[in-house]
């Protein structure tokens, strides 16, 4: 069947995806633009914003690679068990995103120092990166397990549903994270 | 905790690399934070324009390593139909995708946002990135698709992403400077 993807076919079921993504990430990019943007310290701030974009992409979309492969290959069952393995991913992810969040507010902090920043300090640098990371992953880990797991349960395939649905709420998630951050740390 | 440290050793270093390069990006727009400012919807239509560069060099390289594991194409860099549809299909789907982007982002965008540039050579930049960056990624897709697969590896592993890191990466830094040769 796939052998003999016409051109209209391909059109037709990738433009919805496309459409789909393309709306929640410009609603990412609005709350960048209305609520990060007018802040002072954005010259500084945007250094993080595509890694923290990227570290999403990476570390959730293989979150959920993993739970779909573990789903199909039985190590793991509709019911999450067993629950050791689900929790060994979970962990991991969290470890990952943790330890990469760290580095980027290290060198976010060292680029800005050089480029002149006299607004933020270290401690917001490390801060917001790692209160974005887990602010994103909270809902993001519950949401696309359950979304996983219904897929799996009504015989559709979580690769091509899951995955594209969660670039999107994690997209926004991670800039709605990275504004909430910037409002508790109080960063003008 | 073997499944844990499993996880943490096959991806730590891809993710610390890509997250390095969303640095460079970042590093980049900062550089460029007066043009940004002067024209916002840039700033915008940067995470859907990262996100639909991304997803069709994803859908490419998912389509090739099918071809060719299925045998629709040969592992060779050589001309087919199949190659011919695909390129048009996907080339075609995202520039609707891009049209439908600059409509709905001169709609929903805050007023003066796009002050000093007019709306038609605003989605006339954007649709220039989007087939420039896909003409690109469709050449690389397709070599490094053949390449893996000749050496017995799965390309989708590898070039899934790397592919979107470095449209995360290249994607601003193309739409910045074909802004800058417009205005």
């Amino acid at each position: 069947m796939l052998s003999q993807d016409s051109k209209t076919r391909i059109v037709k079921e990738s433009i919805i995806g496309e459409i789909i993504s393309i709306t929640g990430d410009l609603f990412a990019g609005m709350i960048m633009v209305v609520f990060i943007m007018p802040k002072k310290s954005f010259s500084y701030l945007i250094i993080m914003i595509p890694a923290l974009l990227t570290l999403r992409g990476n570390v959730s979309g293989t979150f959920i690679a993993r739970t779909t492969r573990d789903l199909f290959t039985g190590e793991l069952s509709k019911t999450l068990k067993p629950i050791k393995r689900w929790l060994e991913n979970i962990g991991a992810t969290l470890f990952i995103s943790l330890l990469v969040g760290v580095f980027i507010g290290i060198v976010s902090q060292i680029v800005s120092f050089l480029l002149g920043n006299e607004i933020i300090n270290l401690f917001i640098f490390l801060s917001i990166p790692l209160f974005t990371i887990l602010f994103d992953l909270i809902i993001s880990i519950p949401l696309s397990s359950f979304l996983n797991i219904s897929c799996f349960r009504f015989g559709l395939d979580p690769n091509n549903l899951v995955n594209p649905i969660m670039t999107c709420v994690d997209d926004f998630l991670t800039v709605f994270g990275f504004f909430l951050s910037l409002i508790l740390l109080g960063v003008h | 905790m073997e499944y844990f440290y499993k996880i943490i050793k096959e991806s730590i270093v891809i993710v610390l690399l890509t997250s390095f390069l969303g640095l460079i990006s970042g590093i980049y727009l900062s550089d460029q934070y007066y043009l940004l400012s002067s024209i916002p919807i840039f700033i915008m239509v940067i995470p859907p324009l990262n996100a639909c560069i991304g997803d069709l060099s994803t859908i490419l390289i998912s389509k090739f390593t099918t071809y060719l594991y299925i045998g629709s194409i040969p592992p060779k860099i050589q001309k087919s139909e199949t190659l011919k549809n695909n390129f048009i299909a996907l080339l075609v789907t995202g520039i609707l995708s891009v049209l439908f982007l600059s409509i709905i982002s001169i709609i929903i965008s805050p007023p003066n946002s796009l002050s000093i540039l007019n709306p038609v050579i605003y989605a006339f930049i954007l649709l220039f990135t989007i087939v420039i960056l896909f003409a690109v990624f469709f050449v690389i897709c397709f070599i490094s698709a053949i390449f893996l697969f000749k050496h017995g590896k799965d390309p989708n592993n590898i070039m899934i992403p790397t592919l979107t890191s470095t449209a995360d990466l290249i994607t601003p830094i193309i739409l910045l400077i074909i802004l800058q040769i417009f205005i």
